[in-house]
């Protein structure tokens, strides 16, 4: 018996270590399992002497998504300023990043500055999750007003929750060569196309057939971008208030030309197509498949690299995108944003590096490496043009300019309206498809469905 | 005597713990990653949960919202129509790939080799390629179609329609393989006697297929068909990587739906209410079946 129960005993503390193992638990809360030992016994300061180069040493935890270089440089520039923190950069693919930055969030992850790739910045600061910034950047006297004409889409009820970095801003790109092969004329810089003239010679650029076929136009099947005009002139998708805003002529103008293009003229890819072959702008362009597309702030890193690494070898122009007569000028243009953990380990440290992002130096940064800088001032102008190489005065004058800007939602619906509309726009953008009645109704219904499963207060 | 027995049942008891010894490292990790997590999903769906403000009891509230929710309906239809079609067809082609290698006397390993390779290579490498035949305006398909005279062949996955037939097709060219090397051992165990005593009756080849192979592969094709189905039932990969549900909802399944619910709306409690009818669903059949295993199957 003796044996018996001495074997029991072994298998249980081996279950027991397995057990542990299995679980993962990060051992360094392990001390705790020896706190009597720690006052008097030697053994305890033994523990801590290799620990380290400790004191003083602080640490900076970071979660990015693996191709934001712009952001990445402005690291390597914060670890070089201040090489006595040690900083912990985490990288995740693109695809992944935003529901593993949620889930490690939910988890409780200690990370102290995260980058926001998605727009639902509302809905994390609903749940709690961005740390308001305010007293920070009080207490650093930093100035916000240059980043003002964005304040709403880091602001939340007047308290600041996010540093915009990167600026956006959707331009039309075009292909000249395509143009003269097709006699017509270039688009004016600022006089832009209206809608139907933009259809016309989208159509007009439009030959070729199977693997020879080139597109008049290339605009993206985001639903936003299928709702372009409707969005310059105020269209919301859905508002602040929860009021969805798609059943009106304005909206239904918008997809109607958008359905032109894919199924009547054929002069665009359809979003189903588009999806089903991971149709992606800049190789669409550069690869020479559309003879213009409707491309964001990105493109000067994009232009830049092709040129660079001769796979761009004809001539480009860009311009501003569409618009009808009579309606102000807007462009797209979300900035995109970092914010603070609210269990960050070092939030002190956590908001210089988010100052740091957005002041002068790191905003540099981000221009030399081609990314549109949300700091505009002679400084970081002059280093994106010195960094950009490929545009000219008169380009960055028009990637500069500050156009009235409309973003897709940013509130609580922001995710529900990019599933909801995504699906049943690719429905009517085909042949044969949905009609766009049926299509605005389904799109409404279960946009409000979805709305009515929000926490609202 | 009773010393015999005693040292018997100690040995026994030896044995018995040796064995749960070497039992514990799976029984362990299986309670730890699946048992545990299973439980919990239970309890939450009982909740309403975004993962990270306090749970909100809602009793059965999940569950009854499934009765109206569009988009449970619709995944749920379509995975009702891809387990189907695709356990019909998988098994029909896996039994006749057996066959026929079965039956091949030479480059009988190359056959069995090629035929299974596709369950040795990864899902997404897998889906480029079909992505490039399933192309909307450049698949060699529709090629093929234009040169017989179709004017408008479909647009594959960028067709609602045929979206989902479209996965169906590449799921059983994915696994007709693994159930066709399942049913060539189950071929090589047919005692060839019972076919030598056909041919004296004057048995014909179909009568011995129905009479003697069918029988006797039938223990195996009961595990291949509770297999397919479950593994129908949890279809992810192909819909993920190949349409995203797409176009449309036209080929969202259950599991994709559970995915979109838990990290697109953040819903944990509802996308756990749906594991569970999904799970429920598994199982009923799974028990059906074996009720009804004993009116086909030979033992």
């Amino acid at each position: 018996m003796k044996h018996l129960s001495k074997r029991i005993l072994c298998a249980i503390l081996a279950a027991a270590m397995l057990l542990l193992t299995a679980c993962g638990a990060p051992s360094s809360s392990a001390p705790a399992s020896t706190p009597a030992q720690d006052t008097s016994t030697p053994a305890s300061t033994v523990d801590s002497a290799p620990a380290q180069p400790a004191e003083g040493g602080q640490k900076l935890s970071i979660y990015l998504w693996d191709n934001e270089y712009a952001a990445q440089a402005v690291v390597e520039a914060y670890q070089a300023k201040h090489p006595e923190i040690e900083i912990d950069l985490n990288l995740t693919p693109f695809l992944d990043y935003q529901s593993k930055l949620y889930t490690s969030l939910a988890g409780g992850e200690t990370m102290d500055v995260f980058f926001m790739r998605e727009t639902v910045l509302s809905t994390y600061v609903s749940k709690g999750l961005c740390a308001p910034l305010d007293d920070y950047l009080a207490a650093a006297d930093f100035d916000l007003s240059p980043y003002e004409y964005c304040a709403s889409q880091y602001q939340i009820d007047g308290k600041t929750y996010a540093v915009p970095y990167r600026g956006g801003g959707y331009h039309l790109y075009y292909n000249k060569d395509m143009f003269d092969e097709a006699h017509i004329p270039y688009p004016d810089m600022y006089e832009s196309y209206t809608w139907e003239e933009f259809r016309e010679v989208a159509k007009q650029l439009t030959h070729g057939e199977g693997g020879d076929k080139v597109y008049g136009v290339y605009m993206m099947g985001w639903p936003w971008m299928q709702m372009f005009q409707a969005m310059q002139t105020g269209t919301k998708i859905v508002d602040n208030d929860y009021n969805v805003d798609l059943d009106t002529p304005e909206v239904r103008a918008a997809l109607e030309w958008y359905y032109n293009t894919c199924v009547v003229d054929k002069s665009q890819m359809t979003p189903a197509e588009a999806t089903a072959t991971n149709a992606s702008i800049t190789p669409v362009f550069v690869g020479e498949k559309a003879a213009m597309i409707l491309g964001g702030d990105y493109m000067a890193g994009n232009i830049k690299n092709n040129i660079k690494d001769g796979n761009l070898t004809f001539n480009w122009g860009m311009a501003r995108c569409p618009s009808d007569d009579g309606v102000e000028y807007s462009t797209h243009n979300a900035v995109t944003t970092a914010c603070m953990n609210p269990k960050a380990e070092n939030p002190e440290l956590a908001a210089d590096f988010l100052m740091f992002l957005c002041g002068e130096e790191g905003q540099t940064i981000i221009a030399e490496q081609g990314s549109k800088p949300v700091l505009n001032t002679d400084a970081t102008r002059a280093a994106w043009l010195k960094g950009v190489e490929v545009y000219s005065e008169e380009q960055a004058e028009l990637y500069f300019e500050p156009a009235k800007a409309f973003y897709d939602p940013q509130n609580l619906a922001a995710g529900a309206a990019s599933t909801v509309l995504t699906e049943e726009l690719s429905l009517y953008m085909t042949e044969n498809g949905q009609s766009l009645d049926d299509t605005i109704k389904n799109a409404v219904t279960r946009l409000e469905e979805e709305i009515s499963k929000l926490d609202i207060e | 005597m009773k010393t015999a027995k005693r040292t018997n049942s100690k040995l026994q008891r030896r044995n018995d713990i040796l064995g749960y010894a070497f039992l514990a490292p799976n029984l362990i990790g299986f309670i730890v990653f699946t048992l545990i997590p299973f439980v919990y999903a239970l309890y939450i769906s009982f909740f309403k949960w975004d993962g990270i403000t306090d749970k909100v009891f809602v009793g059965l509230d999940n569950y009854l919202a499934l009765l109206k929710d569009s988009g449970f309906r619709i995944a749920m239809k379509n995975t009702l129509i891809y387990t189907v079609l695709n356990v019909s067809t998988t098994i029909v082609s896996g039994l006749a790939l057996a066959l026929a290698v079965h039956s091949v006397k030479h480059l009988k390993t190359l056959f069995r080799t090629t035929l299974f390779l596709p369950n040795m290579v990864t899902i997404s490498s897998i889906v480029i390629v079909w992505q490039a035949f399933y192309h909307p305006t450049y698949s060699p398909f529709s090629m093929i179609l234009r040169t017989f005279g179709v004017e408008n062949p479909p647009q594959w996955i960028g067709d609602p329609k045929w979206a989902m037939l479209c996965i169906i097709i590449m799921s059983i060219w994915l696994n007709a393989g693994y159930y066709m090397v399942l049913f060539l051992a189950a071929l090589n165990n047919i005692p060839s006697h019972y076919y030598e005593a056909a041919d004296i009756d004057g048995a014909g080849i179909w009568k011995k297929f129905w009479r003697i192979t069918l029988p006797m592969l039938s223990p195996t094709t009961f595990f291949v068909v509770i297999m397919a189905i479950i593994n129908s039932f949890k279809v992810f990969d192909q819909v993920a990587l190949l349409t995203q549900g797409g176009p449309g909802r036209s080929t969202n399944v259950l599991v994709y739906y559970i995915y979109q619910e838990s990290f697109t709306y953040y819903r944990f409690g509802s996308a756990s209410a749906m594991a569970y009818v999904l799970f429920a669903l598994i199982f009923i059949v799974t028990v059906i079946q074996y009720r009804g295993q004993s009116k086909w199957v030979v033992q």
